[in-house]
């Protein structure tokens, strides 16, 4: 954090505005919209903030496993549904074991229930429906790949990735 | 299916572009994984990718599963990657 009290993810969407207004005013039209820059974790993050970094053409790359294990209604995030509401393009992975769970279905309970490990409601109010959450982890994230074409669903044309899972995700 | 039902799904088949890389549609390697015991034999069904490659691999000590491979890694020091 820096002595203005800013953090960490105002200074560097910040940072991402001042190089891309510096590139637009060298003559670069585009700045750095077409570069795909990609904020990972997104713990906390506002509305406006979610909405400067969707005009600079950049994503959101969110865990939910980390908050799952460790926490606490004070620590908790992302806020999932301003982040599907605003449309930027936004995707979920497991992040590293070290710090969370490698089955991508505990991540996507947390993001379905907004409770922790020990079944307190944590993340209430930016909970999503299984579906969208679903999309988090597969449709949406062959965008941070630049392989939206190729990856995430099941399309003629496209790789042929997939899975049978155990059991239906449906209510 | 209940929400707390969701922590428990998994995968009983995956396909990673076009190849077979898990396939336990019998349930058998969860059965065997649920009673602590080695991963089952596949019953000739080849589940190692050099070996889909063409490369075959010496799976001979194959029948150690996961679970008694990281006790041995502990007991051995070999370094476990997170």
């Amino acid at each position: 954090m820096p002595g203005d009290g800013r953090p960490d993810w105002k200074v560097i969407i910040d940072g991402w505005q001042k190089v891309h207004d510096e590139r637009v005013a060298a003559g670069n039209p585009d700045g750095i919209s077409k570069l795909r820059w990609v904020l990972a974790h997104v713990p906390v993050i506002t509305p406006d903030y979610i909405q400067k970094l969707k005009n600079l053409g950049g994503g959101l790359s969110v865990l939910g496993g980390w908050r799952w294990l460790t926490g606490t209604s004070a620590q908790n995030g992302p806020p999932f549904r301003d982040i599907m509401a605003s449309g930027i393009p936004a995707g979920m992975s497991s992040d590293g074991m070290q710090i969370s769970t490698m089955s991508p279905w505990i991540n996507l309970y947390y993001v379905v229930t907004g409770k922790n490990a020990r079944g307190q409601l944590i993340n209430a109010g930016q909970t999503l429906g299984r579906n969208d959450a679903i999309r988090l982890y597969t449709a949406d994230n062959g965008w941070f790949l630049q392989a939206e074409d190729k990856l995430g669903t099941i399309e003629e044309g496209k790789l042929a990735d997939l899975v049978v899972l155990s059991a239906t995700t449906s209510a | 299916m209940k929400e707390e039902s969701i922590k428990d799904i998994y995968s009983v088949l995956t396909v990673v572009n076009g190849t077979v890389v898990h396939d336990d549609l019998d349930g058998k390697s969860k059965a065997y994984w649920k009673a602590g015991l080695p991963t089952p034999p596949r019953g000739g069904k080849e589940m190692c990718k050099l070996c889909d490659e063409g490369k075959p691999q010496d799976h001979s000590g194959s029948q150690l599963g996961r679970r008694d491979f990281l006790k041995a890694a502990t007991a051995t020091g070999l370094p476990r990657r997170g």
